[in-house]
């Protein structure tokens, strides 16, 4: 069975350690295989982004950043799916065109060991195609008004980008106020966390052959070090101390249950969905 | 001596003051210090089934 309950399998798994609470995200291209699907094989893929939409949220999952993909089946369907108390999509530059505000939540705010987190979202402007619903707004244009209005009260700030690494990079440099950047798209295969600034980037491979874990020890915001989160220097340090690793989802991980039995049952309106064509 | 004794006054205070703020300068720092995990991924890309 697939690789979403293989991966609520290690992710329950991960987020059960009851020292370091785990915030578990998505940085965006989540849905959909492509920015423009054929309209004969759109009934479909809506209903496998429902199910994987389901199956997120069922392995603890609360926050998507939106890339260019998550919009083939427009703004609308996002929107539906966006449950604030469930699971939030988070852009803070998809804005309506007639009256500029933001389409889906800006920033997400989670209680994680103490400390107020930020996610924010940014999908890159130059890959969104124009709909009439929605609008992508540059980086530089949208971004520092809402750093402003989070940075004096969160501890943390997160921002799931879609943009390239070079556009990230110039992020990390502009805004000292960003703590970690996980981004989608642009990459091929996981990339280590590069420290730029005061900000880490970081990114996974693609298709979910992997999971991403960064564990932290919060010294504050300021410089960041590797090593281990847990050792006594980590914790009497004036540095933010991370280790970061890859998991990957092999065919002899176990799968979860319940994930299991979504991807089951999305299986089964796919194959209803195809017997209705023929 | 009125000059005087508020000299005194002020130089007793300036022990207790110091002591102050840097125990707000502490608590401050303390306040953030956690230990946490960020579980992440992107690029499914709608994949059900795709595995390592």
């Amino acid at each position: 069975m697939g690789g979403l309950s293989k991966k609520a399998f290690l992710t329950k798994q991960l987020a059960a350690d009851s020292n370091r609470p785990a915030l578990i995200v998505n940085s965006g291209n989540l849905l959909f295989p492509a920015d423009v699907l054929p309209p004969e094989n759109m009934a479909a893929a809506k209903i496998t982004a429902a199910g994987v939409i389901e199956a997120n949220q069922k392995m603890g999952g609360v926050v998507a950043g939106v890339g260019s993909r998550d919009l083939a089946a427009g703004i609308s369907f996002l929107r539906q799916r966006h449950k604030p108390d469930g699971w939030s999509w988070v852009s803070l530059n998809l804005v309506d065109p007639g009256t500029g505000k933001p389409v889906l939540a800006p920033v997400l705010w989670r209680q994680v060991n103490g400390l107020k987190v930020a996610v924010l979202g940014l999908a890159d402007h130059t890959a969104v195609r124009a709909e009439a619903e929605t609008q992508a707004l540059a980086w530089r244009d949208s971004l520092p008004a809402v750093l402003a209005e989070v940075q004096g009260k969160a501890d943390f700030i997160l921002l799931l980008s879609n943009y390239s690494l070079p556009d990230n990079q110039d992020i990390a440099r502009s805004h000292d106020a960003i703590d970690l950047i996980l981004q989608s798209g642009h990459v091929v295969g996981n990339m280590t966390p590069l420290l730029v600034n005061k900000t880490l980037i970081a990114q996974t491979e693609t298709r979910g052959k992997y999971l991403g874990v960064l564990d932290v020890n919060w010294n504050g915001h300021g410089r960041w070090q590797e090593g281990e989160p847990s050792s006594p220097a980590a914790t009497e340090g004036k540095t933010s101390v991370f280790a970061n690793r890859f998991v990957a989802l092999k065919l002899s991980v176990a799968n979860d249950p319940e994930v299991e039995a979504v991807v089951r049952q999305t299986q089964r309106q796919l194959d209803q969905q195809r017997r209705g064509l023929q | 001596m009125n000059n005087t004794n508020n000299r005194r006054g002020k130089n007793r205070l300036q022990p207790v003051l110091a002591a102050f703020c840097l125990l707000a300068l502490l608590s401050w720092g303390g306040a953030e210090a956690a230990e946490l995990r960020f579980i992440y991924a992107n690029d499914n890309l709608g994949e059900l089934d795709g595995c390592g």
